[in-house]
């Protein structure tokens, strides 16, 4: 009896309760488009109420039955930096050469052929999509520290052959608990992959989901018609918009049944005990499109807070959890020293969202608490950061638990 | 239960034909939902009380470990202070060995509950990371900037380390002649002695009454904690540490490692280590402790939790085995000999007769335990990245 959609019923806030005022407005939802909406009400109130139609997919149609959803652009992006993960990856065994400007032909889709393993068409000379030039907006600071860190990481790769990692010397560390477990760490035990990979899931993903597709430079645009239905674009230009940072999230429609393999897909998932994050963020994602395409910007607008807020907590979070991690495996070089650089990344990614509570300073801040050498990190200095951390995202009473 | 629901609506409006379809399945539904492990559902748990066992665990068993652990590194330090006063005197030496071989055997009492406060200051890495590195050991001694605690210390502190400085050979001439070695052995203790007290604070001033009121079974939960750090210590640290490594079995080749045991300097100290380690397994298991008066008090254990299952197989069936084999583990572990070092060169054989024994604990207690209990093994984190 169930079908795809349930209708969802929004309560805007509730009402500021009557503060003694000396006016006399009549109060009461004055939204036109809301289901209770009071022609005799001035004065809103925060009751409105409106019927949004949900699905429980990220399913959208016109009323043709076209479908109105595209990510593919982010689709590759997500792609590309898999298929970097991949590469970067081979280095953690002893011995493989990884060439630094191979990753960063990658980075910038510059000359490089790739696998492509979903064929989206990623070596078609009409695909110009690339990670590097959305990067934090193109900063050329950032980008720059990206293409250092995959210089080293392939110079570091040419001398695991003939040296072990360790404090000082940069190398393959393997673990000691689980030797199967080995990774490329430079001298100060930070693994360059970690910082590449969560780096760009910060400076580029996230960066353009939230400062980027739904802050208010992309949202204030047309809602009213399809942008080019011709060549199949039956979608508005807000509804694009809010697609792409969707696609930034996960490419997978269905999720979190599917979707949760990689980047932030992953670690909403992963966050959801004790946050709740996968639901929360998939669901203020799926809201939020209906709403645009109802056009009901109030309830859009609150979707968007709702996704900030909840990204910032997973990302956060996620950074918490590693540092509880690496408290977990502290006499174990290979594997401390992979989550504080996993940790250090998820911590460097909290400024790029719009609404942060953790600025670039602040970011600095806490990571300064941690050091730069890993191998001289005590577990005082990890709690350090890790409260600090949980007490400006408002997570204490998670910190043990993550 | 949704669809339990649905088929007995179908059941009252049906027609007949459907009807013995309908019991059949619901009766299996049923019967699935209570075979599918005793607790594993909060909600469908028996009578058990839980905060009775945690209340037990942390008056009784945890805390007074910790106090006497305590206590212990407080006596050795005092010691190695009276020794530096007055190095030349061999009879405060002596005093130093004696207090190491007691801080070392009330260390094996709490090296279980990496948990908590003991897992968020590395306890057991800082005190108990062996073997240890006398070349860094060496380095340090002059150095006047050198401190405890960095990853790159932990294999040059502790009691392995305390363990060297005191029992190598010519130990108490070389103190005796070097200010430098002495005051590291002081610093060392030192340590030891803010951690212990860190962390004995940490139970008795908030943790204690949090990891009381945390009476589920999830993640997290103080019985998830301690049963995941109790496997976790005894597999890593107890059966491989002490046993599994040095006599090679652990390796590929098979080849022993005399200097992988603890207490290497001691020599005579290693067998009563490992068989002192056993018994915090076994009182957490049982229950039991000693009152203040030496009476042993049979308080509750996981024994109880278990025999509260019935007569079933992960129930009062397992328990039995369990007893059993902590009985033939000690038994085992009485027939190896000091120094543990030359043992398991000559006689690897038998040694590794008893690791096997140790080993026969992690099955029942690691797989049909924590599945009897429906607690989560979760020490084994691989997030696949």
């Amino acid at each position: 009896m169930s079908n795809k959609a349930q209708i969802l019923t929004i309560i805007f806030g509730l009402s500021l309760v009557f503060i003694t005022s000396c006016n006399r407005d009549s109060e009461g939802c004055t939204d036109s488009l809301a289901t209770n909406y009071d022609t005799n009400a001035d004065d809103d109130d925060g009751s409105c109420e409106y019927d949004i139609i949900t699905p429980d997919e990220y399913v959208y149609e016109d009323a043709d039955g076209n479908s109105t959803v595209s990510y593919s652009g982010q689709h590759i992006r997500l792609n590309m930096l898999s298929e970097m993960v991949t590469v970067m990856k081979t280095a953690n065994t002893e011995g493989t050469v990884v060439d630094g400007n191979t990753l960063i032909s990658m980075y910038g889709h510059d000359g490089y052929t790739w696998d492509d393993v979903e064929n989206l068409d990623m070596n078609s000379p009409d695909n110009t999509k690339q990670l590097r030039n959305k990067t934090a907006g193109g900063d050329p600071t950032i980008i720059a520290q990206f293409e250092t860190w995959m210089t080293e990481l392939g110079d570091a790769s040419t001398l695991t052959s003939s040296q072990t990692g360790s404090a000082g010397v940069a190398g393959v560390v393997v673990s000691t608990s689980n030797p199967s477990k080995q990774y490329l760490q430079n001298a100060e035990g930070q693994e360059w992959t970690q910082l590449i990979e969560k780096g760009l899931m910060g400076a580029c993903f996230y960066y353009n989901i939230s400062s980027v597709y739904l802050a208010p430079a992309k949202m204030d645009v047309d809602n009213s018609e399809a942008v080019d239905p011709a060549n199949g674009k039956y979608y508005t230009t807000m509804e694009h918009h809010w697609d792409e940072a969707y696609g930034y999230f996960t490419t997978a429609p269905d999720y979190p049944v599917n979707g949760t393999d990689r980047f932030w897909g992953k670690y909403a998932d992963g966050r959801e005990d004790p946050l709740g994050s996968a639901t929360k963020i998939v669901e203020a994602f799926r809201l939020g499109r209906a709403a645009i395409s109802a056009d009901i910007m109030a309830v859009r607008d609150q979707q968007i807070t709702i996704i900030n807020q909840e990204m910032e907590k997973m990302a956060g979070g996620t950074a918490i959890h590693y540092l509880n991690d690496a408290i977990d495996s502290f006499g174990d070089d290979a594997l401390r020293n992979h989550t504080l650089s996993e940790a250090k990344a998820f911590i460097m990614a909290l400024p790029y969202g719009a609404e942060t509570s953790v600025d670039f300073n602040k970011s600095e801040e806490i990571l300064a608490l941690l050091g730069e050498d890993y191998y001289n990190v005590t577990t005082a200095n990890i709690l350090a950061a890790r409260d600090e951390l949980a007490t400006i995202l408002g997570l204490t009473q998670y910190a043990d638990e993550l | 239960m949704t669809k339990v629901m649905t088929l007995l609506y179908n059941f009252k409006t049906g027609r007949n034909i459907f009807r013995p379809v309908v019991v059949l399945l619901f009766v299996a539904s049923l019967f699935g939902l209570n075979s599918c492990g005793s607790g594993v559902d909060d909600d469908q748990d028996n009578d058990f009380d839980r905060a009775v066992l945690l209340n037990n665990w942390c008056d009784n068993l945890i805390i007074p470990s910790y106090e006497n652990y305590y206590n212990e590194t407080l006596i050795l330090k005092d010691a190695v202070e009276l020794f530096a006063d007055d190095p030349t005197n061999i009879q405060n030496f002596e005093s130093c060995r004696v207090a190491f071989i007691s801080t070392y055997l009330s260390w094996q009492e709490v090296a279980l509950y990496d948990f908590g406060p003991a897992s968020n200051r590395a306890l057991l890495s800082t005190t108990n990371t062996y073997p240890t590195d006398i070349d860094k050991i060496n380095q340090a001694v002059p150095d006047d900037n050198w401190t405890p605690g960095s990853p790159a210390t932990l294999d040059n502190i502790g009691l392995p380390a305390i363990d060297y400085l005191l029992n190598a050979d010519d130990a108490f001439n070389q103190l005796s002649n070097s200010p430098d070695r002495l005051a590291h052995l002081v610093r060392l203790i030192q340590f030891m002695k803010v951690e212990a007290e860190a962390v004995y604070s940490d139970w008795t001033t908030t943790y204690g009454a949090t990891f009381k009121a945390s009476t589920g079974t999830e993640m997290g939960s103080s019985i998830g904690e301690v049963l995941n750090a109790f496997n976790k210590v005894y597999e890593t640290y107890v059966r491989k540490q002490k046993l599994g490594l040095p006599t090679g079995i652990m390796t590929l080749s098979g080849t022993p490692l005399p200097g992988h045991v603890e207490a290497y300097y001691a020599q005579n100290l290693s067998v009563d280590l490992l068989a002192s380690a056993i018994l915090p397994f076994e009182n957490i298991y049982l229950g039991n402790y000693y009152d203040s008066s030496g009476i042993l008090i049979e308080g509750m254990g996981i024994d109880d939790y278990l025999i509260s299952f019935g007569d079933v197989e992960y129930g009062s069936i397992l328990d039995s085995d369990i007893k059993a084999q902590i009985i033939s583990s000690k038994q085992a572990i009485s027939t190896l000999e000091n120094p543990l070092s030359d043992y398991v060169v000559n006689n690897t054989a038998e040694a590794n007769e008893v690791y096997q024994e140790l080993q026969a604990l992690v099955v029942l207690w690691k797989v049909d335990m924590m599945g009897a209990l429906g607690v989560l093994v979760t020490y084994i984190d691989n997030d696949g990245d």
